[in-house]
């Protein structure tokens, strides 16, 4: 048997789009599989029709050298076949233990759910993971990166013989993303195939041993991993050369727009005070669990803090709601789309003008047409792959939806954006528009804070930087005395700015 | 922005939005599966009677349902913000009876409907502040709001059944235009203003968004607990028209309503059909 999983032909029609046309793909026994393309060019579609999701409009599938038709994904678990969705399912309200046992709680002798034994299974999980969390505690206290671990540690559970990852470390840190890499080598030399997605590309030499490119519902080619460098993975992905990956330019920057100062926050936030100018980018560096999140929804009036002052244009104001922060023109695009940025069942539309929709009313009545072309635009201009702007946003590839969320704050014409992790999911060519976009903002005299886990990132877009740890800022550095070396060292508390 | 290219695009787009408007036979089962139910009874019910398919009929079918379509008019925009408010049913009973106690000490139609209405908004505005500024689950403040209602519809009428109105108001009820019942023109026009609010206004909008993903909507800087506000408060409106229509409709027996509308009608149909 030389091939565990063969997908041949496959091809997948949505109203309006054909999502996949004849595309191919070849796992062998015990390798890692790397699945890339941009944006919308169909691998999770792919995955979904793998597991039983979506039924395939065309082409055959070959497991385990037998013909499948798998209905739906409790099938597909049941011949070996596990996957970690690009956007996280777990139930919040349940706990950890809980999650990862959904629908098969293990039964004692009574017919009762057996408790002992779920948590005792469940902190094997985590141990294996490096996870130190409490099988008992609810999914809704975790942060992102915790639920995706417990996402991983789910699949993981089922000891299944091919593994999806759908980017599954797009929410993760460098430590986590160690210890996942650490558990996908030993599943493979226990004989575990793994196809892995991810929007990461330095991680395909890491750990892939083949790849496979898609392009727009297409199939491109697989090739080894070892025989391609990065550039050309690009290039096969995208279609075209790549010339730069991070286009910064600087902008002229003037007054200060957004100050704060000595802000506290129950132990999360230690007396953090920092300016932000017209036409900056300030990068903001932490860990995770350093606290730029918190500060960030601090900022914007989501989270009550419980001393500090901010200043807008020098003028001392008071926010205590994410309306009062639009109002003084500061947006956030916050880390979860999902949960906190979209609202799945509406339209692209209604999604990007939902802050600024008092600009659309017209006598009471909101001017849909107005609206329409709005988006139409943004739709253009962020080029977001969706036949119609009226599409429910549930419908998109998990990067278009994070270009609807930036859509929304550009839509909204703030002069501050707080961007959380804004490339989270997003594809080389898009990662490259955003921060056009970004050179765009601050060419308008509009200030930004780009929250970021990616050091390049951080390097290569920021004016300035400040790195935050265990709740404080810990070092402030300017672009050019920026480096890896020193950014880390503060990030982890090994140095601190004095003063 | 650029207007004519965005015309463009939009005229392209409309052409794609056409085509995926063509739903599969599940989904087209999935969204008009109740109207098509209604049809298929009606369909077997005027085989099976010959009466059935009169207008004579057909209008009082009307008349009967346009309270509980009222009730559930309101009840949509709680239930799009995936709330629930059961007690619509006593607020009802309340609006009424306080309507038709003022009719009969002060005989003024026009301040005992305007009375009616208020209590019944307060009833609902009450019900909004209290889910909103004590983060109460609906259910709990609803169900407490029930018996609260339905207590004070009983307490001011001691019990008794209220008789002897006047006959101006009894044109709201019994009455007609055009041989058309006034409760049903009364629910015509509660229906199409609700369809406009909740497809064409910022309030609509803003309902679907905190249905959908409340956190998501707070963040995009609505005030949700505003909006939730309103929201109750048009329920206890819609519930107080409800029980006006109804109470001179029923002519006397006040007290019978708290007993027939017990709980919330959650009326699916309704909801669906102001959805679509
Ligand atoms: N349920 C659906 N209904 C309609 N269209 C869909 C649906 N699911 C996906 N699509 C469309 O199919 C295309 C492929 O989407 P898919 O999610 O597979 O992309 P992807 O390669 O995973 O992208 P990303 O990297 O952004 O996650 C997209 O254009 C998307 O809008
Ligand atoms: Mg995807």
């Amino acid at each position: 048997m030389d091939y565990i999983l063969e997908m041949r032909n496959i091809s997948k029609d949505f109203p309006g789009i054909r999502a996949l046309n004849r595309v191919n793909l070849y796992i062998k026994p015990g390798e890692v599989h790397v699945l890339v393309g941009e944006n919308g060019a169909g691998k999770s579609t792919l995955m979904k029709i793998l597991t039983g999701v979506y039924s395939k409009d065309e082409g055959e599938i070959i497991f385990k050298g037998e013909k499948i038709d798998i209905k739906n994904p409790k099938e597909a678990q049941n011949i070996g076949i596990s996957i970690i969705y690009q956007e996280l399912n777990l139930v919040p309200q349940l706990s950890i233990a809980e999650n990862i046992f959904l629908g098969r709680e293990p039964l004692n002798g009574n017919g009762l759910i057996d408790w002992k034994n779920m948590y005792k299974n469940t902190e094997e999980l985590l141990k294996r993971l490096n996870l130190n969390l409490d099988p008992r505690v609810k999914v809704k206290n975790l942060g992102i990166a915790q639920q995706q671990m417990i996402e991983i540690a789910k699949a993981l559970s089922f000891k299944s013989e091919l593994i999806i990852m759908d980017e599954p470390t797009s929410a993760l840190a460098e430590k986590e993303i160690e210890q996942l890499f650490k558990v996908i080598n030993q599943l493979k030399n226990s004989g575990v195939s793994i196809i892995y997605i991810s929007h990461r590309l330095e991680e395909i030499k890491k750990i892939g041993d083949r790849l496979t490119v898609l392009r727009d519902g297409t199939y491109i080619g697989t090739y080894e991993v070892n025989s391609l460098n990065l550039d050309k993975i690009i290039q096969l992905m995208v279609g075209r050369k790549i010339e730069e990956k991070f286009p910064k330019e600087i902008a002229t920057i003037s007054e200060k727009v957004l100050e704060v100062k000595n802000i506290n926050r129950g132990g999360i936030l230690k007396n953090i005070s920092f300016c932000l100018r017209k036409g900056e980018v300030l990068g903001l560096f932490g860990l995770m669990g350093a606290g730029r999140t918190e500060l960030a929804r601090a900022i914007f009036g989501a989270d009550p803090i419980d001393s500090g002052e901010i200043y807008i244009n020098g003028v001392k104001v008071n926010i205590n709601s994410p309306l009062e922060a639009i109002k003084h023109g500061i947006g956030l695009l916050p880390e979860d789309r999902k949960m906190q940025g979209l609202i799945q069942i509406m339209s692209i539309t209604s999604n990007i003008t939902l802050p600024s929709l008092n600009n659309f009313i017209k006598r009471f009545f909101i001017n849909k047409k107005l609206e329409k072309c709005t988006t139409a635009e943004y739709i253009k201009k962020l080029n977001i792959k969706t036949p119609s702007p009226l599409r429910e946003v549930r419908y998109l590839s998990g990067g278009n939806q994070q270009k609807v969320v930036l859509a929304k704050w550009l839509c909204a014409n703030v002069q501050v954006l707080i961007f959380d992790e804004p490339t989270r999911g997003i594809d080389v060519g898009a990662k490259v528009e955003i921060y056009k976009l970004i050179n765009q903002l601050v060419r308008e005299g509009k200030a930004v804070l780009l929250i970021s886990s990616e050091l390049p990132e951080i390097l290569g877009m920021s004016d300035r930087i400040l790195v935050m740890h265990e709740g404080e800022i810990t070092g402030e550095l300017l672009r050019q005395d920026a480096s890896e070396e020193k950014i880390l060292a503060y990030a982890m508390g090994r140095l601190k700015k004095v003063g | 922005m650029d207007k004519s290219q965005g015309q463009i695009l939009l005229r392209e787009n409309d052409k794609i939005i056409n085509e995926f408007k063509k739903l599969t036979s599940v989904e087209y089962l999935q969204k008009y599966g109740i109207l098509l139910a209604l049809f298929l009874m009606c369909a077997i019910l005027s085989i099976i009677s010959p009466h059935f398919l009169k207008i004579g009929n057909i209008i009082n079918i009307l008349l009967q349902s346009s309270i509980n379509a009222i009730l559930a008019f309101g009840l949509t925009f709680v239930i799009i913000t995936s709330g629930i408010d059961l007690s619509v049913g006593s607020i009802l009973a309340l609006g009424g009876v306080t309507m038709g106690i003022v009719l009969q000490n002060l005989s003024n139609v026009f301040f005992a409907i305007l009375l009616g209405l208020l209590v019944s908004s307060l009833c609902g505005l009450t019900n909004g502040l209290l889910i909103t500024r004590l983060d109460l689950p609906p259910f709990i403040v609803t169900l407490g709001m029930m018996s609260i209602a339905r207590g004070f519809a009983l307490i001011i009428t001691k019990g008794y059944p209220i008789s002897g109105l006047p006959p101006m108001v009894r044109f709201l009820g019994a009455g007609k235009i055009l041989g058309i019942p006034v409760p049903v023109i009364i629910g015509g026009g509660i229906y199409i203003i609700t369809h406009i609010i909740l497809s064409q206004t910022k309030l609509g909008r803003y309902a679907y968004a905190i249905g959908g993903n409340e956190e998501a909507t707070k963040l995009s800087g609505v005030d949700v607990n505003k909006y939730k506000i309103i929201i109750y408060t048009i329920s206890g409106i819609f519930a107080g028209i409800s029980g006006i229509v109804l109470a001179v409709f029923c002519k006397r027996k006040f007290p019978i309503f708290a007993k027939i509308f017990p709980q919330a009608p959650v009326g699916n149909f309704y909801v669906n059909l102001i959805a679509s």
